[in-house]
C-alpha cells in the first residue's frame, strides 16, 4: 500500500454567497490536512463548524473559494474519482419513490459493474444493513433509521476505497450504531480509508485513528487520538506483576522526586474532556489555529 | 389545405439563419461567462488581502479567471461528447419511474374521457362523410397535442428543480456521473413517458376514427408534387403576378380570358416514378373563376393546359375543359399527345426537358378571369395510405413535444420550477401566436428598415419630438447613431428565430384534407426545427448545470 495521502487539502476556504455574490458566511478558513491510506479519520466540531462543508468540497459538490483539494490523486472537480468513493450524506437524500432494490440498482448502474455483480452486491448490502424485510417498500415509507441504513448501503455499492461518512450513527438505534462501528472497523481491516464526521465522541474515540477538531471553520487540533488523549501531567507505568519490594522501591524513587503514587499507570482522558477543552479554549482565544507541521 | 402554400425546406437559408442566431447566442453566452469568471477571480484576489497574506494583483485574478474559463470550456465539450449510455440510461429509467409514479399516465384517462364524450358532440350521421373527415381528424390530432403538451411541460419544468431542491441529485452527483448525462438522461426520460403516452393516444385515436368513420378505412391520400408559378400579362409579357380582382384575400392572382395572359407552372423532378398505374401523369387543379359577366351559367369557365418544352419549343395542347369550382378537377394526361403542328409527341420524352415539365394555363372564356396560386395545380404522384399520413402527423406532434421537453429541461437547469414554467410558457405562447406579430414588429417595412431609423435614432427622435419623415441632418453623431443601430436591428431581426415556430409541426391541415404529409415541406422542416433547438439548448443547459453548486435551496 502506498503512503501517498488519499486526501490532500491545502489552504481550503469556502465562503457561502447569496445570489448576488454577497458574502454570507465563511464556513471554512484555510484548512490544510492529509488523510493517509488505511486510516479512520474523524472530523469533529460543534454544529456549523464546517464539517459537512469540508466533505462536500472534497466531493466537488461545492466549489472552493480558495485552495486546492486532491482526492485519490485527482482534483475534486473530476467526477471519475467518484468511481472509488462512497459517500453517506448527512441526511439520506434519496429518491423516495424507489424501493430499496431499485435504489441500489440505480446507483449501481452509475458505476462500471456487470448486472450480475450489481445484483449480488445489492443483495449483500440489503442483507448487511438489515432491510431484508423492507426491500420492496418505497423509501417514502421508511423510518429515519431505515433511511440511514439504505443510505449506507448506497454508499458502499461500488465497494469504494475511500468512504466519507457524515454523521454515520445519527438516527440509528443503539444496536445500529454498534453495527455501524463494527462495520467501520471491518472496512478498515479490509484496507479502506474512512473519513467520518461525528458529534458522538464515544463513537469517534472507539473507531478513529486520527482526528481533526474544527471550530468556526478553522482547524484547532489534528493528531492521533491516542496521543491527544494522553495526559501529559501524569506518568503511567505498566509492568508485568512486580513484587511488593519493587513497588516500594519505585515509590521511594517517586518520593525522592516529590511525587506520590496514586496508582501506577497513565490514565486516558475521555475524548469528551478533550473536545470540550479545545472548544472552550478556542472560544476564549479566537484566531489561534492549528498549524499543520506534517502537511507542507 | 385551402390557401396554404407549402414551401419546400430551404437548406441554405435555414442553416444561415441558424448559424447566425446560434453564433450570436453563443458569443453572448461565452462573453458573459468569461466576464463573470474573470470578475469573480479578480474580486477574490482583492477580498483576500488580509493580515499575513501577500497582496496579489489584478493581473493574477485575470489570469486565474482566464484559466478557469478555458478549463471549463474544454472539460465541458469533453463531457458533452463522451457520455456513457449506461449512465444516461439509468437516469432515463429513473425519470421514467418518477413520472409514472407521479401518475402522469392519468392523462391517458383524460384522453379516454375526451373520446367518450366526443361522440356526443361530433357525431352527426346526416353530415356528408367527406365533410366529417376533416373535423374528426383535426379533433383527434388536436386532442393529442393539447393533452400531451401540458403533461410533458410540467414534468420537464419541475423535474430537475425538484430533484435539486430535495437534494436527491446530491447523492447522484457523488457518483461518477457527468452533468451532461444528468441533463440528457432527464430529457430522454421525459421523452420516453411522452412517447408512450403519444403512442397509446394515437393508436386509440386512430381506432376511434376508423370506428366513427368507417370510410376512413383504406382511404388514400394525395401526394402532391408542387411546381413554381410565373405569369404572362395580357400582352404576353412575363410578370410575377397576375391581376388583382379586388379580392381581400390576395392569395390568388388572376389571368384574363381570351388574352395572352397565362399562368406558367414549372415542375421539376418529373420522371416515370410519378406516373400512375396506367402510365399516365395526373394533374390536379383547384382553380377559381371570377366572372365579370354572367356568360353561360350552365357552363363553367373554360381553361386549357398547354405543355411546353422551352428548349425545343414543342407545344402540345390538352383539350380544354371547364373548371370545377370549389372542387378539385383531376386530369390524367396520356403520354401520347399531338403538338401544334399536328405531329405526335411523347409527353415524357419530347415535352419533359431534363426532368422539368412546363405547363401553361390559359383561360378561354372571354371577359372571365381565372384565379390561381402556386399550389393550385400540382402533379399527383401515386397515392399514399391515410394511416401513413395520420402517423406522420403524430410524429410531428411528437417532435413538437420533444422540442418543448428539450427547451424546458434546459431552462430548468438554471432556474426554479415556477420560473422555468413561466419562460417555457411564454415561448410556447409566442411560438403559437406571436411569431407573425414579431415578424411584422421586428422586420419593419423592408428587411431591417424602419421608418424613423433604428432604436437609437428613434429614441433621439422621440426625445427631440422630431417627425420620422424629417431626415436626420448629416453629421458625425448621426453616423455614429446609425452605425450603432445596424447591428441592433440585425440582432432584433434574428432574435425572433430564438422562438420556435409551432406552426411547423401542425400537420392536421394536410391529413384532414386528404393530403399525404409531405417530406420536403412537412416532416423535414419539423425535424430540422427540433434539431436546431436541440443542439444549443443542450449545450447551454449543460454549462448552466455544470456551473451550479446544486447547494442553493
Ligand atoms: N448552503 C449553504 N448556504 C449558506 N450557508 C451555509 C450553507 N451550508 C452551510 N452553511 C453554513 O456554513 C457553516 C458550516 O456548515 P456545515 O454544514 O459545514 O457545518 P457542520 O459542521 O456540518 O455542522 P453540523 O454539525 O450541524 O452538521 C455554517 O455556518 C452554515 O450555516
Ligand atoms: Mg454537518
Amino acid at each position: 500500500m502506498s503512503t501517498e495521502p488519499v486526501i490532500q487539502i491545502r489552504n481550503l476556504s469556502k465562503v457561502y454567497r447569496d445570489f448576488w455574490g454577497r458574502k454570507k458566511v465563511r464556513a471554512l478558513n484555510s484548512l490544510s490536512l492529509d488523510v493517509r491510506p488505511g486510516e479512520v479519520f474523524g472530523l469533529l466540531g460543534p454544529n456549523g463548524s464546517g464539517k459537512t462543508t469540508t466533505l462536500k468540497l472534497l466531493l466537488g459538490l461545492l466549489f472552493p473559494t480558495e485552495g486546492e483539494v486532491s482526492i485519490l490523486g485527482k482534483p475534486a472537480s473530476d467526477v471519475s474519482k467518484n468511481e472509488r468513493i462512497g459517500y453517506l450524506p448527512e441526511e439520506s437524500y434519496l429518491y423516495r419513490f424507489l424501493n430499496a432494490e431499485e435504489t441500489l440498482d440505480f446507483y449501481g448502474r452509475l458505476f462500471k459493474m456487470t448486472p450480475a455483480t450489481r445484483k449480488k452486491r445489492a443483495d449483500e448490502l440489503i442483507e448487511m444493513v438489515g432491510l431484508k424485510q423492507a426491500r420492496r417498500r418505497q423509501l417514502k415509507e421508511y423510518s429515519k433509521g431505515m433511511t440511514r441504513r439504505i443510505g449506507l448501503a448506497q454508499a458502499l455499492i461500488n465497494d469504494p476505497e475511500l468512504i466519507l461518512l457524515d454523521e454515520p450513527t445519527s438516527g440509528l438505534d443503539p444496536l445500529g450504531s454498534r453495527d455501524m462501528k463494527d462495520l467501520i472497523l471491518k472496512l478498515k481491516a479490509q484496507g479502506k480509508t474512512i473519513v467520518m464526521c461525528s458529534h458522538l465522541l464515544a463513537d469517534v474515540q472507539d473507531v478513529c485513528d486520527r482526528i481533526a477538531i474544527l471550530y468556526q471553520g478553522e482547524l484547532k487540533v489534528l493528531d492521533r487520538v491516542d496521543d491527544l488523549l494522553r495526559d501529559q501531567e501524569m506518568t503511567q507505568i505498566r509492568a508485568s506483576k512486580l513484587p511488593p519490594e519493587a513497588v516500594k522501591e519505585i515509590e521511594a524513587i517517586a518520593a525522592r522526586y516529590g511525587a506520590k503514587i496514586h496508582e501506577i499507570g497513565q490514565p486516558q482522558n475521555t475524548l469528551e474532556e478533550l473536545f470540550l477543552k479545545v472548544i472552550r479554549d478556542s472560544a476564549e482565544r479566537p484566531g489561534q489555529r492549528f498549524v499543520n507541521t506534517s502537511a507542507s | 389545405m385551402n390557401d396554404y402554400d407549402p414551401k419546400a425546406f430551404n437548406w441554405l437559408f435555414a442553416f444561415q439563419t441558424w448559424g447566425i442566431v446560434c453564433g450570436l447566442m453563443f458569443l453572448g453566452a461565452v462573453l458573459l461567462a468569461f466576464v463573470l469568471q474573470v470578475l469573480s477571480h479578480t474580486l477574490q484576489e482583492f477580498e483576500q488581502i488580509g493580515p499575513g497574506k501577500p497582496r496579489r494583483s489584478l493581473f493574477q485574478g485575470l489570469r486565474n479567471g482566464c484559466a478557469a474559463f478555458a478549463n471549463g470550456v474544454i472539460e465541458g465539450f469533453r463531457d458533452l461528447f463522451f457520455m456513457s449510455p449506461r449512465r444516461v440510461g439509468a437516469i432515463t429509467v429513473l425519470v421514467f419511474r418518477e413520472s409514472v409514479r407521479r401518475k402522469t399516465l392519468l392523462v391517458l384517462v383524460v384522453f379516454a374521457i375526451c373520446f367518450l364524450f366526443a361522440g356526443w358532440f361530433l357525431s352527426d350521421p346526416n353530415r356528408d362523410p367527406l365533410l366529417r373527415i376533416p373535423i374528426y381528424v383535426t379533433f383527434v390530432l388536436t386532442a393529442i397535442s393539447w393533452l400531451i403538451l401540458p403533461a410533458v411541460f410540467l414534468l420537464s419544468c419541475w423535474g430537475l428543480p425538484d430533484d435539486i431542491k430535495a437534494r436527491s441529485l446530491h447523492t447522484v452527483v457523488t457518483k461518477p456521473v457527468k452533468r451532461s448525462e444528468i441533463l440528457v438522461g432527464r430529457i430522454l426520460g421525459v421523452t420516453l413517458v411522452g412517447t408512450l403516452v403519444v403512442a397509446v393516444m394515437s393508436v386509440v385515436g386512430y381506432l376511434w376514427l376508423v370506428r366513427a368513420l368507417p370510410e376512413v378505412n383504406g382511404i388514400k391520400t394525395r401526394v402532391p408534387v408542387f411546381g413554381e408559378i410565373t405569369f404572362l400579362d395580357r400582352e404576353g409579357k412575363p410578370t410575377d403576378k397576375g391581376i388583382n380582382v379586388g379580392d381581400i384575400n390576395m392569395f390568388r392572382s388572376y389571368i384574363e380570358g381570351d388574352t395572352a395572359a397565362r399562368a406558367i407552372w414549372k415542375f421539376s423532378g418529373v420522371g416515370p416514378s410519378l406516373l400512375n398505374k396506367d402510365g399516365k401523369l395526373v394533374l390536379e387543379s383547384k382553380i377559381q373563376g371570377f366572372r365579370t359577366h354572367k356568360g353561360n351559367l350552365e357552363r363553367g369557365i373554360i381553361f386549357q393546359y398547354t405543355f411546353v418544352n422551352p428548349t425545343t419549343n414543342v407545344r402540345a395542347k390538352f383539350q380544354p375543359f371547364e373548371i370545377a369550382e370549389f372542387r378539385d378537377s383531376i386530369k390524367p394526361i396520356d403520354n401520347d399527345l399531338i403538338d401544334e403542328k399536328n405531329h405526335p409527341v411523347k409527353l415524357m420524352t419530347d415535352i419533359v426537358d431534363k426532368g422539368q415539365l412546363t405547363v401553361e394555363v390559359a383561360c378561354l372564356s372571354t371577359g372571365q378571369f381565372l384565379g390561381m396560386a402556386r399550389p393550385d395545380v400540382f402533379i399527383r404522384a401515386q397515392d399514399a395510405y391515410f394511416v401513413a399520413s395520420f402517423f406522420k402527423a403524430v410524429l410531428c406532434i411528437w417532435l413538437m413535444m420533444f422540442l418543448i421537453i428539450v427547451f424546458a429541461v434546459s431552462v430548468s437547469t438554471i432556474v426554479k420550477g415556477p420560473v422555468a414554467s413561466f419562460l417555457t410558457g411564454v415561448i410556447i405562447v409566442l411560438g403559437i401566436f406571436g411569431r407573425d406579430f414579431m415578424q411584422q414588429l421586428v422586420a419593419g417595412e423592408g428587411i431591417y428598415k424602419w421608418e424613423g431609423g433604428g432604436i437609437l435614432e428613434s429614441a433621439y427622435r422621440i426625445v427631440t419630438h422630431m417627425n420620422p419623415n424629417v431626415p436626420m441632418e448629416k453629421g458625425f453623431w448621426t453616423t455614429v447613431v446609425q452605425v450603432l443601430d445596424t447591428p441592433m436591428l440585425m440582432f432584433a431581426g434574428h432574435s425572433r428565430a430564438i422562438i420556435p415556430d409551432f406552426d411547423t409541426f401542425q400537420m392536421a391541415k394536410f391529413v384532414a384534407h386528404g393530403y399525404d404529409v409531405p417530406w420536403n415541406s412537412g416532416l423535414l422542416p419539423a425535424i430540422m426545427h427540433t434539431l436546431a433547438f436541440l443542439i444549443p439548448c443542450v449545450i447551454l443547459g449543460y454549462f448552466c448545470l455544470k456551473s451550479r453548486e446544486l447547494e442553493s435551496k
